[in-house]
This record gives structure tokens, sequence and C-alpha cells, in this order.
């Protein structure tokens, strides 16, 4: 038990299942690492100590007693602080939010809970899930348990760092542009954007309705099921939820690639934007891992990745901003310097662009569903680059547009990012995984299959 | 930053941008440069017939 805190979701369960392991020594030893290591870190907003505890104990009791709820029973998670917790906090890490303290649980939250999973804190994130890693907040942004000089990825920032360095074994971001998979590509974790409308958004601060998506980081894609197989199903609270149910994603994780069609979008990667040559190596390898795997692997193209982040910026920036609006125009000075610079344009884009936006959107949509009539799954790049330095703004701000990721939130479509190795200076390099809409289980098969073949799951950050 | 140019001002005031201040200026040149360069870049290839994405529906019946 000496490695308890770097313990899966999955194998936790399992222990606290059969009486091998108590929640309330599973919490007792986190606690002890987060007052350890997040001081270096800053992944936490608010530690929920004396809840967590309280709420251990019942577990214990209550699977004690012979009532075990499922494989979250007894595991402890956090939030990134856009998601409500009711009584507590939720500050999106904003001043404008500061005593902002939520009434209910979001639907996402009130779902962790019903399935006995304890609440340890409240998550950093960049202001509003939009702005950068900020010195100007009441809290400083979270690092990089990797190299903490280094950028821990956004905006789920906090997500990343906690769950990286084995502070917890899972926690919930959000994705818009690529939120939770920025950080799970650059701190060695499994992260996954769900088919929008998967999971409710209810109780989530909002940055662009028709973009955010809630979806949980792990250390691995089986733990990464587990998460997504409690929080999804529809919502009547959340007026984009789709009435697809919730499924046991972990079902079909076993069952292998052998005889999958999965696409190689290389373009975007190699033509559409200059990669790494360490990642774009690392990418190239993943698809020969699943042709040893048995899979048939292709390339295959789509439209350039310069078209879906314009359809993503103008989308995300228009809804920003609408959201956004009245407080820049009262209380402009309360946001960070690094938010107001990524929401001021929106005040310029006209409603046409919006428009023309939201049609080219459902071309890109009906494309890639087309494409997928032929592949279970596409393979590519997340980031193009590691982590830069965290105090390098020119730098964030140019790295963070060096990515994949922002088609599969204008197509609504499932993205998982898995592990795929490290460069020369030990930093997380990182796969990208994407399938039908409402088809996450092949996703997670893929990242499955790839993750247990290479193993780099079992690799630490040099963080104690 | 210099004080702003009244053509920025404008700007700020015709989206009731009126409690800006000192770099806040600045942030406010480099958004609407960077407008422009966000509002650039989609496709070319729409016909009048493509719908948006999202639809208005009166209801779960239309």
């Amino acid at each position: 038990m000496s490695e308890l805190h770097y313990m899966s979701i999955a194998d936790a369960g399992r222990s606290i299942r059969n009486g091998d392991l108590s929640p309330v020594d599973f919490v007792e030893a986190l606690l002890a690492r987060i007052t350890q290591i997040d001081p270096k870190l800053d992944a936490f907003l608010a530690v929920a100590s004396d809840q967590a505890r309280a709420d251990a104990k019942a577990a214990e009791e209550e699977i004690a007693n012979g009532t075990y709820r499922g494989p979250m029973h007894g595991i402890p998670y956090g939030l990134k602080d856009i998601i409500d917790y009711g009584g507590l906090k939720t500050t999106a890490h904003s001043k404008l939010l500061a005593d902002n303290i939520a009434d209910t649980d979001a639907t996402v939250t009130a779902k962790l809970k019903a399935a006995g999973g304890i609440f340890m804190g409240k998550l950093a994130t960049h202001e509003f899930a939009i702005g950068g890693p900020s010195f100007d907040l009441p809290w400083p942004p979270a690092r990089n348990p990797w190299n903490t000089d280094r950028h821990p990825g956004g905006s789920s920032s906090g997500s990343g760092a906690a769950v990286a360095a084995g502070l917890l074994p899972g926690a919930l971001g959000s994705d818009t542009g690529g939120s939770v998979r920025h950080p799970a590509s650059i701190c060695s974790l499994a992260g996954i954007k769900p088919t929008y409308g998967r999971v409710s958004r209810a109780g989530v601060v909002p940055l662009s309705f028709s973009l955010d998506n809630v979806g949980p980081l792990t250390r691995t894609v089986e733990d990464n099921a587990i998460m997504l197989s409690v929080i999804a199903g529809h919502d009547p609270r959340d007026p984009a939820s789709a009435r697809a149910e919730a499924i046991d994603f972990t079902r079909d994780l076993d069952k292998g690639v052998k005889g999958m069609r999965i696409g190689l979008i290389r373009h975007f990667y190699t033509k559409d934007l200059e990669s790494q040559k360490e990642m774009a190596d690392s990418v190239d390898h993943a698809a020969e891992v699943l042709r040893d795997l048995g899979a048939t692997v292709e390339e295959v193209e789509l439209a350039p990745l310069s078209q879906y982040a314009a359809v993503n910026r103008v989308i995300l920036l228009s809804e920003a901003y609408a959201v956004h609006e009245k407080w820049l125009q009262e209380r402009p000075a309360d946001y960070a310097h690094f938010t107001r610079e990524r929401l001021l344009p929106g005040a310029f884009i006209r409603a046409t662009h919006y428009v023309q936006a939201m049609r080219h959107r459902e071309k890109m949509k009906n494309a890639f569903a087309e494409l997928m009539k032929t592949y279970d799954a596409v393979v590519t790049t997340s980031s193009m680059q590691v982590a830069c330095r965290i105090d390098d703004e020119p730098e964030v701000v140019r790295t963070y547009s060096l990515q994949s990721r922002t088609p599969f939130n204008v197509i609504g479509n499932p993205a998982l990012v898995v592990p795929s190795g490290f460069d020369g200076d030990g930093m997380p390099l990182s796969v990208q995984i994407a399938g039908r809409a409402f088809d996450e289980a092949t996703v997670y098969r893929v990242g499955h299959a790839y993750e247990q073949a290479t193993r780099y799951f079992e690799q630490h950050p040099p963080v104690d | 930053m210099s004080d702003p140019s009244d053509e920025l001002k404008a700007e700020a005031e015709a989206v009731g941008l009126t409690r800006l201040e000192g770099k806040h200026w600045e942030e406010l040149g480099k958004a609407l440069d960077a407008k422009r360069k966000h509002t650039t870049g989609m496709p070319d290839d729409l016909t009048i017939w493509d719908e948006p994405a999202h639809v208005y529906r009166a209801g779960d019946e239309a």
C-alpha cells in the first residue's frame, strides 16, 4: 500500500468492495499527500477535509453493512471549480464569483454523490475556463507536476495537476476547445471530451453553450470509463442533454482492436500545423502499435485544421461574450488580464459570422459522419508541443493554438487523449482517439488497447 | 499606454465598454486585431441551402 496515492479507481474499487481497503485510509492517505505536495502545485482552491473524512466513514459503514453502490463507492474525486457543489463556493477562479455559493449540486456532482464518491475539493482552472495561467487573480495558477516551471495545460489545470501527481485518482474538468484534453495531453493522463449532450452541463458555469462538455481526467482509460459511466445520462435540467441513456463504458474495454478499421489523420500534424517531432513520431508509433494489435490503420483526410479552428473560435468567442458582456461592461478590472484579452474579441464578431460558423459546423459534422461509415475510430495528435514555461505568456498563447482538439468540439464527437510517451526532457507526449457520436465505448476500447500495450500510465512525475 | 485614440474609444463606446482604463485599452486594441484574424479562415463553400447546426424548434413535435 506504499503507493496508495497512485492506486487506480478500478483497483481501489475492487479492494474497497472486498474489504481490503478502507475508504477512510484511502482518503487520509490522499489528504496527507495533498498537504505535502499541493503547495508545489496549487492544484486545489479548496480542500474539503472534514467532509471527505465524514463521507469516507459513512461509505465504509455502508459497504460493511452490505450496500455496495458500484466502482466509485468510497473513491475520492475533485471538481474543477466551475462545477457546483451545493453549499460550497464555485468561484470559476475569478474575483467576480469569489463569494458565489452554489445553492444546489450540479447534476454531475449529484451523480457522483449518488455513486458513493468522496468529494475532496475544488480545483484550479483558468479563469472562467478561458483565461490562461494568471498571476493577477486571488489564487495562483496550477503547475505541471512533471516540471513545476511548466504549464499544466488548461483550462482544467488543477484537475490535470492533481490527478497526475497522485493527489486524486480522478477529477472532472470541462472541455470547450480542448480544456480536458489539453491538461491530459501534457500531464500524461487519460482525458475525454464526451459526445456533446452525453453529460449534463446543469450547474456548470457556462463558457460557450453549444461547445461546453464535462469530462473526467484519470490516470488510466479504465478509470475514465468508470467515471463517465457515473456522470453520463439524460438530464432534463440541461436543454442540450441528449436522450441517450448511460451505459457501462467499461463493458467492451478488453475486446481489443483486432479487425477494427482506424483512420489516421496525419495531415493535422504534418501539413496543417508543424508538430514537435517527438510528438508526431509518437502518434505515428501509436498507429503502428494499433496495427500490431490487429487493426487496419489507413491515412484519412478531413478539412484543414485551420478551418475547424476558425469555426470553433467564432462560435466560442461569440457565445462566451454573450455570457460575459454585462460583467465586462461593468467590472472589466475584476478579470485577469489574460481573460479580458481572450474575451474582448467576442464584442466585435458580427452575427453573420456566428451564423456562418454554425452552418459550416453542420457541414463538418456531416463530413465526419460520412467518414465514420468506413472507420471505427480515428487517431491523431492532441497537442503539437509539450508543456511550455508557465510564466512565458507569449509561449503559452502560441503553444495553446498548436493543437488538433477543436475539430471534435465543433462536430461534437467523442475524443479521448491517452499518454504516448515522453520527450527528451521527460515531458509527456499524447495521442488523441476520436469516434462516432455517442460511441465513447469504441473510443475507450481503442485507447485501452493502446494503453495496455504501451503502459506509459505506470510512470509518475518527479514531484515527491 | 498613452491615451487611447478617439477611434478606439468610439469602438469601445459602441459596444458598451465604457469603464475601460489603463492597460485595458491596449487589450482592446489587440482584441480588434484578433477579431480580424478570428473571422477569417472559415471555408467559402456555403450555398443558400446550408442550414446552421442549431435551428429553432417550436417544440418536440416540430
